[in-house]
């Protein structure tokens, strides 16, 4: 019997310290957003053509949103300026990253008397569950989902994969669009970039 | 199939050597990821001098110049924590270590150590946006670029280092990943280390 464990006692130890290792380091700085996030790696910078414009009249859009309803970028015509907010896909980096930043921002978005639009390619479900690990978001996040990326794509930035550009798209109180960034798909938009943009339009 | 000299019985065993194996060859760029810890020499730091008069002399630096180095603080120790403003762990454990922060200012180590943060990834806005938004008192410093991350082994974050101050390197003596649980636990960790020094 002793012979037994011993034969096994080995490559138990080596299995169980090598699964542990990476995982509990991974897991401490962790949290449920940061330990759901699915690694992609590098992708290429920029994969869409855009369809749209500065000084251009935004195209108009009605998306399921997460809260159970629908959001228009049109409703917020003559009330508010709008950042549309394109990322690639949930639990995807930096993506997981950027909206808990706008999150922790509301004031600076709203002092310039902005509302924020989230979308991504994502259906309801998976939207929201992401959305909860991130703590709730304050603003409207939109699903393009279906008919898939039928937004981004009317906007050109619907990438050859189905996800969509990490986009900053401003549009202000008149619908036209006032400052379009289409962003490498792996780095974050500084956003005091998106706030100086924003100064120049006025609350 | 199986080549004769492997004997049947030891398939499981030579089977759980190669899982964990894989898991190593796996787990690798995660582990690539190496932040500097307890023991180590920790870089002397260009930051940039604050523009509030009253940090700077938190930090017992003398007022003039576009910068300084850790070295130059005067005082014999230093915490640091590496946050990122878009991080949802460091955005929920702003409030603890504002408590820490109070902790530490206001007992008797205040004198003898100071606390800085660095913002990974995060612009000047950036970090004002996070100090505003959680009334941080402690001074705060962009690292936009990232080279400081880098140089500190791209830790996760929130990253808090415990840094002996003074001699001719500076030494890390307390390192912790995440989050640190209680303000009291993680100040008892530090008065701890400080005393084992």
């Amino acid at each position: 019997m002793a012979k037994r464990m011993s034969f096994w006692f080995v490559p138990l130890v080596l299995l169980a310290g090598l699964l542990a290792a990476p995982w509990a380091w991974a897991a401490s700085a962790g949290g449920p957003l940061a330990e759901g996030i699915f690694e992609t790696g590098p992708l290429k910078p920029r994969d869409s053509q855009l369809k749209v414009a500065v000084g251009q009249v935004a195209p108009d859009f009605t998306l399921p949103e997460i809260g159970g309803g629908a959001v228009s970028l049109s409703q917020y015509r003559g009330k508010q300026n709008v950042v549309l907010s394109f990322v690639p896909a949930a639990w995807t980096p930096v993506c997981s990253d950027q909206w808990p930043g706008y999150n922790l921002a509301e004031d600076e978005f709203r002092q310039r008397g902005a509302m924020v639009i989230g979308v991504t390619v994502d259906n309801v479900p998976s939207l929201w569950a992401w959305t909860q690990a991130m703590g709730g978001v304050w603003f409207p996040v939109a699903s393009d989902f279906w008919p898939h990326g039928r937004v981004a794509g009317m906007y050109g930035v619907l990438r050859s994969d189905g996800m969509s550009e990490r986009a900053l798209i401003l549009v202000d109180k008149k619908g036209v669009i006032r400052y379009l960034d289409v962003h490498d798909i792996n780095q974050r938009p500084d956003l005091g970039v998106l706030a100086a943009e924003l100064d120049k339009l006025g609350k | 199939m199986i080549p004769g000299f492997i004997a049947k019985k030891s398939l499981p065993a030579l089977a759980a050597v190669l899982l964990a194996l894989a898991c190593l060859a796996l787990g690798l760029p995660a582990l690539a990821e190496n932040p500097l810890g307890r023991g180590q020499t920790m870089p002397d730091l260009e930051l940039p001098m604050p523009e509030n008069a009253a940090q700077a002399q938190y930090l017992g630096l003398q007022p003039g110049g576009a910068s300084f180095r850790l070295s130059q603080i005067k005082k014999p120790w230093l915490l640091i924590e590496i946050f990122n403003m878009y991080c949802t762990i460091c955005q929920r454990e702003a409030p603890r270590t504002n408590q820490l922060y109070q902790a530490i200012s206001q007992g008797p180590l205040g004198r003898r150590l100071a606390m800085l943060g660095i913002g990974a990834g995060n612009s000047p806005f950036e970090v004002n946006a996070f100090r505003n938004r959680f009334r941080i008192a402690f001074p705060l410093f962009p690292d936009a670029d990232l080279k400081i991350h880098e140089a500190l082994g791209e830790p996760r974050t929130p990253y808090y280092i415990l840094i002996k101050l003074g001699g001719p390197q500076l030494r890390i003596v307390l390192a912790n990943l995440g989050r640190f649980g209680e303000p009291a636990d993680f100040l008892a960790d530090i008065e701890q280390a400080l005393r084992a020094d």
